[in-house]
């Protein structure tokens, strides 16, 4: 049954989407989790672990690493016993797209103008996962750049980064006007 | 005079027409950062400080108190409407807020949550007024090892009652409690696990994480769905609770009052903890805990009602003993020493008129707050007409910089997006985010507390078995019992069997 | 390619000095100074350093938004400061916590590292202990702690925190030896009413109305001065204890920020500390406005951090 429905729930999944089943990602979980208890337990041993009646700043990390890792090993066990389970789904196209921009916006944030940069998160998104036309994309953009503005700049006062994007065009277009003389 | 006769009097303070516009100013000014996620009463109440310096002291103190309620019930909005909690407060809500507006019923939730907030705020500023002075007594005596024993008791309440797997359940306790330890350490200073980032020296962002864990991982499962889900439509007159939500919901409003109250005496995370616990006894109490997290209206009511009832309570250490125990109040308190009004013990017979005043407009405030807010559930609601995925990158650009304007660090942004794809990964294998979080908000103060108690006792564990623990475990088992009796009294059981029948 | 960019360096460079000195005598022309607080927004010295703004905005005719960066006892301030350009358009509410930041190992740079326009205020931590309590004065405190190490328990608002350091160095110079209580803000004052604790050091707003109210009696200012707060309460100094730590506050720039610039916010501080409207303020919110020029404030900051340094070495603060 699982195979026959496979790849036409495969393709309503989206492009890209991977068929993975529960157990195996249930397994794979686990061992996530347990790297990071593991890493929770090796960083506080380095810190001063103080005593028990005096706990140190390492005493609680490793306290709680210890714990999560063995938390995580009877999950590990229950889900390494457990029999085939249901298909689970990972790597839906929109879903790396979304993951991807907002990177993107992470990367780029403070370095550029926020306007700029969510305007063109906005526009990327609306393109490739709402598929819509570029025009239509490209105004929602901007409309949205005047709302973000109008509420959070005039209305709220937040101050948002500009980055040294319109500074650097600036000394571009200015140097260029200068070099040219 | 008595209470009451001084309470008239703080209302002829309270209820002139400036006061009044300035009550209404607050409630609107809050509900919008309240709505914005990332902005929460904090950045409403720090942005319009020094516009208060210019006012009267009551006026001043009224319009900030009002950001403070209004960010509260604002909190909601988002988490109903879209899963994105507004605040910290907020979190519980999504869990069956959301659900309901995925199910059409939005309007419902938006509704009973302004009511129960108005219910819950009213309720405990008359707990204000009237116990203020023995429960800043109260106050005083729960120390640190008390307030260990009550978060330990708040974390094991939420492991039991918790849907899912209990394994996974305490596994997301315990990791929430362990990424809570990243950043300085509160009592030495020692930075773990910050690798030389001072962004990460305060520990992970509250904020970035709750918007990633829940808001972010949402949006990500819903965009995989072939159709995207599209909450339904609401038509207007589904707009208004029906009669059973109300029956519903009544008992859920009187207990979220209840445990809001009395969670208010914990100092900085009571707004949060009340949310939580109330929700558990929901759960526990009701004649159906299997709708919990698929849309209970009493889901929404309790703890939308606990956190503004953690309002009146959060106010009585500063009034009466003038030490802010959490931020919010700490922002009053500065109001207050600016106009030259230091709250103490001394506040009720120096400066009686601010005091009652404060009072007063409290009862203001919540009016204002339920009056404004009602005409407003029709518009949001409105907004779910918009197409899913024209909606998300709305939702993303606000959350960007809602998490940015907290604390004004890129690395908040990193957190968020990060946590978004690890809360999808761990959803989609059945890990609860709603534990993770109580125990991300929990985990720094519990260890603070635990280490400072043993520094105090000089190392003896004794001290978390001290009198004033024993009371305070005492109190909490007989309030289960009181309200476990209330159930019975209000006809749960009868209606099990209603149900049975039905069935 | 290497002709173009050389061209665009030299006409930066040159756009750049020929408008140094313009900007220095519009400065600050209607555009916005950004003030960094290290701590959160509505503690004592976040409003202060509002009320600083607002007169400042006043005077120079721009506005003074103040930004709240906080995290690591205030590193994340200085550093961020350090990182802006030296125009006069970012400036930082900048204390002693630059040297202890600094000493403790917290910050990568100390005071030298930026310029320093003027103090603006001191404050004056107190130690009290409940009025029920047997010690009537500072030196039955000191004594019996001196007899019993370890068992007077002094909370302080963090370690290496002011209060922190003034109270580990008043025990310290009498040789007795205290339990530090670091506690979370105001926490400190709660725990010292609910007598879990001996004695507590804060500033003297913490303290004023339980005293009044007779909970709580104050037994000597830490810092080199009385306190207007408590007026009958004599220093540790004065009472022949080698301590004296008042915690300044003021206004300091990025490194390399023009002259003309620093003068003129150095005017529109004296201006506006000396304002009726802020001598009011000092008094409700409890600091003592101490306006000092650059000049001068950048000596005494150098003869603080020495002491700063000695102290924490004592206490093994030091890193």
């Amino acid at each position: 049954m699982a195979d026959e429905n496979a790849s036409p729930d495969a393709e309503e999944q989206g492009a890209w989407a991977r068929p993975v089943s529960s157990r195996l990602g249930e397994i794979a979980m686990s061992v996530a989790l347990l790297a990071t208890a593991v890493f929770f337990v090796w960083q506080a041993v380095l810190l001063p672990l103080g005593g028990i009646g005096l706990p140190g700043p390492g005493f609680f990390p490793f306290a709680l690493g210890a714990v999560l890792g063995l938390l995580v090993l009877a999950i590990f066990y229950c889900s390494i016993r457990s029999e085939e389970a249901e298909i689970v789904y990972l790597g839906h196209r929109d879903v790396l797209i979304v993951l991807a921009a907002l990177i993107g916006v992470a990367l780029t944030f403070e370095e550029v103008d926020t306007y700029v940069i969510l305007g063109a998160f906005m526009a990327a998104v609306l393109l490739l996962v709402a598929r819509a036309a570029l025009w239509k994309a490209a105004i929602a953009a901007v409309l949205s750049m005047v709302a973000v503005w109008a509420m959070f700049k005039l209305a709220l006062g937040v101050r948002l980064p500009t980055g040294e994007f319109w500074d650097a065009l600036r000394d571009l277009a200015l140097s260029k006007f200068v070099g040219g003389l | 005079m008595s209470p009451f006769e001084h309470l008239m009097s703080g209302f002829a303070v309270a209820l002139t027409w400036q006061s009044l516009f300035y009550a209404f100013v607050g409630c609107l000014w809050g509900t919008i950062v309240g709505v914005l996620p990332g902005l929460g009463p904090l950045a409403g109440m720090t942005l319009l400080l020094p516009l208060t310096f210019s006012l009267d002291p009551v006026n001043g103190i009224i319009m900030l108190t009002g950001i403070f309620y209004g960010a509260m019930y604002g909190g909601s909005t988002t988490s109903i409407l879209v899963r994105i909690p507004g605040e910290a407060a907020s979190v519980v809500t999504c869990l069956d807020g959301y659900e309901m507006a995925r199910q059409g019923r939005a309007g419902p939730a938006l509704m009973i949550a302004a009511v129960g907030s108005f219910i819950g705020g009213t309720v405990s500023v008359l707990g204000l007024m009237l116990v203020a002075p023995p429960l800043a007594r109260v106050m005083v005596a729960i120390g640190p090892s008390v307030e260990v024993v009550l978060m330990l008791l708040a974390l094991g309440t939420i492991t039991l009652v918790s849907g899912g797997s209990r394994l996974k359940t305490a596994t997301m306790i315990v990791l929430g409690l362990a990424v809570g330890t990243v950043g300085l350490d509160k009592i030495t200073g020692t930075p773990r696990f910050t690798f030389g980032n001072l962004g990460l020296a305060d520990g992970l962002s509250f904020t970035a994480l709750a918007i990633g864990l829940f808001g972010i991982s949402e949006i990500l499962f819903n965009l995989e769905k072939s159709k995207p889900v599209q909450a339904i439509r609401p038509k207007l007159r589904e707009l208004v609770p029906k009669w059973e939500d109300l029956k519903e919901s009544a008992p859920a409003i009187g207990r979220g009052t209840i445990v809001g109250f009395i969670f208010g005496i914990i100092p900085g995370v009571s707004h949060v903890v009340s949310t939580f616990v109330s929700y558990a006894l929901e759960k526990r109490f009701s004649r159906h805990p299997e709708q919990f997290g698929k849309g209970a209206i009493a889901g929404v009511a309790a703890p939308e009602t606990a956190n503004n009832a953690t309002t009146g309570t959060a106010m009585i250490p500063l009034l009466a003993l003038g030490i802010p125990s959490i931020p919010a109040t700490a922002i009053l308190l500065s109001a207050l020493t600016i106009h030259g009004v230091q709250p103490g013990p001394l506040l009720m017979s120096d400066n009686p008129q601010v005091f009652w005043g404060l009072v007063a407009s409290m009862y203001i405030g919540n009016a204002v707050l339920l009056i404004l807010n009602l005409p407003f559930v029709g518009l949001f609601v409105n907004l779910l007409r918009i197409p899913y995925t024209w909606l998300v990158p709305m939702i993303l650009i606000v959350s960007v910089i809602g998490v940015y304007s907290v604390n004004f660090k890129p690395t908040d942004i990193w957190i968020m997006v990060l946590s978004g794809a690890a809360g999808y990964l761990l959803r989609k294998f059945g890990y609860e985010m709603a534990p993770l979080l109580l125990a991300l908000v929990l985990g720094d103060r519990l260890e603070e507390n635990f280490r400072l108690a043993l520094t105090m006792s000089g190392g003896s564990y004794a001290t978390f078995a001290d009198q004033a623990s024993l009371i305070v475990i005492l109190t909490a088992a007989g309030l289960l019992l009181i309200l476990q009796a209330c159930a019975w009294a209000f006809g749960y059981r009868k209606s099990i069997a209603d149900q049975a029948e039905r069935a | 390619m290497f002709k173009y960019t050389r061209r665009v360096v030299i006409a930066l460079a040159s756009t750049a000095a020929l408008a140094m000195p313009a900007l220095a005598q519009s400065y600050p022309n209607g555009k916005p100074i950004e003030m960094t607080v290290m701590f959160g927004a509505g503690s004592a010295s976040d409003v202060t350093a509002r009320q600083l703004a607002e007169g400042m905005a006043k005077v120079l005719g721009a506005p003074v938004p103040v930004v709240n960066r906080t995290g690591a006892g205030g590193a994340v301030g200085y550093l961020h400061l350090s990182q802006q350009k030296p125009d006069g358009y970012a400036i930082v509410w900048s204390s002693n916590s630059i040297s202890t930041n600094f000493h403790s190992g917290q910050l990568p740079f100390d005071y030298k590292n930026l310029e320093h326009v003027a103090r603006v205020t001191i404050e004056n931590p107190a130690i009290a202990v409940r009025a029920s309590s047997p010690w009537k004065t500072l030196k039955e405190l000191v004594d019996y702690a001196k007899a019993n190490p370890d068992k007077v328990r002094v909370g302080n608002s963090g370690t290496a925190s002011h209060t922190h350091i003034a109270a580990v160095a008043l025990f310290n110079s009498a040789g007795a030896k205290i339990t530090s209580v670091p506690f979370s803000a105001g926490q400190a004052t709660v725990n010292l009413l609910g007598d879990r604790i001996e004695a507590a050091v804060q500033f003297p707003q913490a303290f004023v109305q339980h005293v009044k109210n007779g909970d709580l009696r104050v037994l000597g200012m830490l810092g080199t001065i009385p306190d207007p707060s408590f007026p009958d309460v004599k220093t540790a100094k004065a009472q022949g204890y080698k301590v004296g730590l008042d915690l300044w506050r003021g206004i300091s720039v990025p490194k390399g920020t023009p002259k003309a610039v620093i003068a003129r916010l150095q005017d529109a501080i004296r201006k506006t500390v000396e304002s009726p409207e802020f001598m009011a303020a000092g008094q409700k919110i409890g600091f003592t406005p101490a306006y000092q020029p650059s000049d001068a404030f950048t000596k005494m900051i150098a003869a603080d951090d020495a002491g700063l340094a000695v102290v924490m070495q004592d206490l093994g603060l030091k890193k």
